[in-house]
């Protein structure tokens, strides 16, 4: 294999990745590790039981038992908070890996046949890309009932042609690169070169803009959940959250929403510098 | 002659989509579970011959390509059938709701243009500390969803200021203006902060062009340079992006108008998907989907006459 030409050198993670993120990469990275662990041992953080109602100290302000006080039941808002990030994460997550298992193979596919194949798969991409994704989601809700799975799957195919679009470019420019030549005349299949050496050269760039699409699946999905339609309460959600506190903004108590508001905003924001710096460290605006 | 064929070919398109998009719609509520009846009957157990009564008013008996047809037909002349809820025609229930929602539409696409090609601009042509705070802005704005911002809003202008009011869509022009102030604000925020970014790069990317260092060697003055060489290119990718920005805010607004409480299609549409609505559903998302579309194409020709390398290349092809 040595022989073989050398492809453009893949981008590479971990510890020696890192500097290239940048401080400010690095602190991204840093954030969604943490909101990561926080979902993951949620249970075993959370000081009371998100959904153990108080009615004598509801609205209650921020102490010692209420690190962030209780909202207009008398739930714990941190607690809340925490058991909440489960869903708020958890259903990017899916949505991100549902559009990224479809487009890739779509992409690489039509990048590698060309002719028809690429014709019919881009049309198909124009279609969904001219269907507003917070729209879809709501007609698949329509029929199929309010909840996250329905959502989940609309926002998938959503987001699909994204995805798509960037992994279809960046194979159409490595198919015609050297190396896969070489790997052709050494009698490989298409397959076993789509697979071993194709895809893992854009892994990186599928990885950066999986990431940055994260974050605007994140602010549809909790979008859907606010309007009602996604998470249904009492279940904690950062979307629903911040709808269930609405009301008691005008009487004076906005924390509750403020509070899920400011999570979902610092979460999307990691999200999409962190996609930035991994798609383009060199290019990304400083900051 | 080669601006009409490419013209043509974009109305084309849009046709077809337009189509496609509509049996998405139609299609999408006629698999969904439970039967339409159901919804109308309540449930209630109902003898043979009233069902069939009402099939027959519904059309339910009727194949499905046919009913799609029939449909299609009616809605391109203003008629989607009856609400299922309110027993009255679907036109009349979404007329006087698609007022509030283009206002607010069109209002939060002039703050995006006005501030995010402004913003932009200070960022790329002044550099430094300026430049620095507005692309922090910027990466903030992009990640506030419309819904954070509308309570972050009504909690600071309403709760404390008292400056603008949190819910209704106001009556007359000026109170409509500011009624809906806050709520254009929130759905502009992303789209400004994104053509904000988008105008920037434009901007630095076209400064650092050689006809830029020629212009200037000629010794035009500054501003010149700046309007005639950078700005005058820099647009391109603007009304593009920034094209397609606007287009969003007609999904966008389904969110705003809940938050704000506001009478308009999005808030309507949440409710009829509730209330299992069917013929409520099918027109209103048609119509978002297909202002959706139409913008999109407007924006694409627009982009194809602005830059004629793009007419000539689409020709070719």
């Amino acid at each position: 294999m040595s022989s073989l030409p050398a492809a453009a050198t893949p981008r590479r993670f971990g510890v020696a990745g890192t500097s290239r993120l940048g401080p400010l990469g690095v602190i991204c990275a840093v954030v969604i590790a943490v909101l990561a662990a926080v979902a993951v041992f949620a249970p075993y953080l959370a000081p009371h039981d998100p959904n153990a109602l108080d009615l004598l100290h509801t609205f209650a302000g921020p102490s010692p038992e209420h690190l962030l006080g209780t909202d207009d039941t008398g739930r714990d808002l941190l607690s809340r908070l925490i058991a909440g990030s489960r869903t708020s994460l958890l259903g990017p997550l899916l949505v991100v890996l549902l559009s990224v298992a479809l487009a890739v193979p779509l992409a690489i596919a039509s990048a590698w046949r060309r002719g028809p194949v690429d014709a019919t798969v881009s049309r198909f991409l124009d279609v969904l890309f001219a269907f507003p994704g917070v729209l879809l989601a709501i007609l698949a809700i329509a029929m199929f009932g309010a909840g996250l799975p329905a959502a989940i799957v609309a926002l998938g195919l959503a987001h699909l042609p994204y995805i798509a679009r960037v992994t279809r470019a960046a194979a159409l420019r490595e198919r015609e690169l050297p190396y896969v030549d070489a790997l052709r005349v050494h009698g490989f299949s298409s397959f076993e070169i789509c697979w071993r050496h194709l895809l893992p050269n854009l892994a990186p760039l599928i990885v950066a803009q999986a990431t940055v699409s994260f974050g605007y699946v994140m602010v549809d999905l909790a979008a859907i959940s606010f309007l009602g339609l996604g998470v249904q309460p009492p279940s904690a959600d950062w979307g629903v959250m911040v709808a269930s506190g609405e009301p008691a903004i005008l009487g004076g108590h906005p924390q509750q929403s403020l509070y899920a508001g400011i999570l979902i905003v610092i979460t999307v924001c990691a999200f999409t510098i962190l996609g930035e710096r991994l798609a383009d460290p060199d290019r990304a605006p400083a900051g | 002659m080669r601006t009409v064929s490419f013209l043509a070919g974009r109305l084309a398109g849009l046709a077809a989509t337009l189509l496609v998009m509509s049996f998405i719609v139609y299609g999408a509520l006629y698999v969904a579970p439970g039967s339409p009846i159901s919804v109308i009957t309540g449930g209630r157990p109902l003898p043979p011959q009233t069902i069939a009564a009402i099939n027959a008013e519904y059309g339910f008996d009727k194949p499905f390509l046919l009913r799609y047809l029939q449909w299609l037909g009616n809605a391109l002349h203003g008629d989607f059938g009856q609400s299922i809820v309110f027993r009255q025609n679907v036109s009349t229930l979404i007329a006087s709701r698609v007022g509030t929602t283009a206002f607010l539409v069109v209002y939060a696409a002039a703050l995006i243009i006005v501030f995010g090609v402004v913003l932009g601009m200070a960022s790329a042509l002044r550099k430094g500390q300026a430049d620095t705070a507005i692309l922090a802005t910027t990466t903030v704005g992009i990640a506030t969803p419309s819904f954070v911002a509308a309570i972050v809003m009504i909690s600071v202008f309403t709760l404390g200021l008292h400056w603008f009011p949190a819910i209704g869509a106001g009556t007359g022009f000026t109170d409509r203006l500011w009624h809906l102030t806050m709520p254009a604000v929130a759905l502009a925020l992303a789209g400004t902060a994104y053509v904000a970014r988008l105008t920037r790069s434009a901007t630095n990317e076209e400064l650092d062009r050689e006809h830029v260092d020629t212009a200037r060697g000629r010794g035009i003055p500054e501003p010149l340079v700046i309007r005639r060489h950078v700005l005058r290119n820099a647009m391109i990718p603007i009304t593009t992006v920034g094209g397609l920005t606007v287009a969003g805010l007609i999904a966008g607004s389904v969110v705003v108008e809940n938050a704000f409480a506001l009478n308009g299609l999005g808030s309507y549409l949440v409710t009829s998907v509730e209330q299992k609505d069917f013929p409520v559903v099918q027109a209103i998302a048609l119509l978002l989907v297909a202002a959706f579309v139409v913008v999109n194409t407007i924006v694409d020709a627009l982009y194809g006459l602005i830059d004629p390398r793009v007419r000539v290349a689409g020709g070719a092809r």
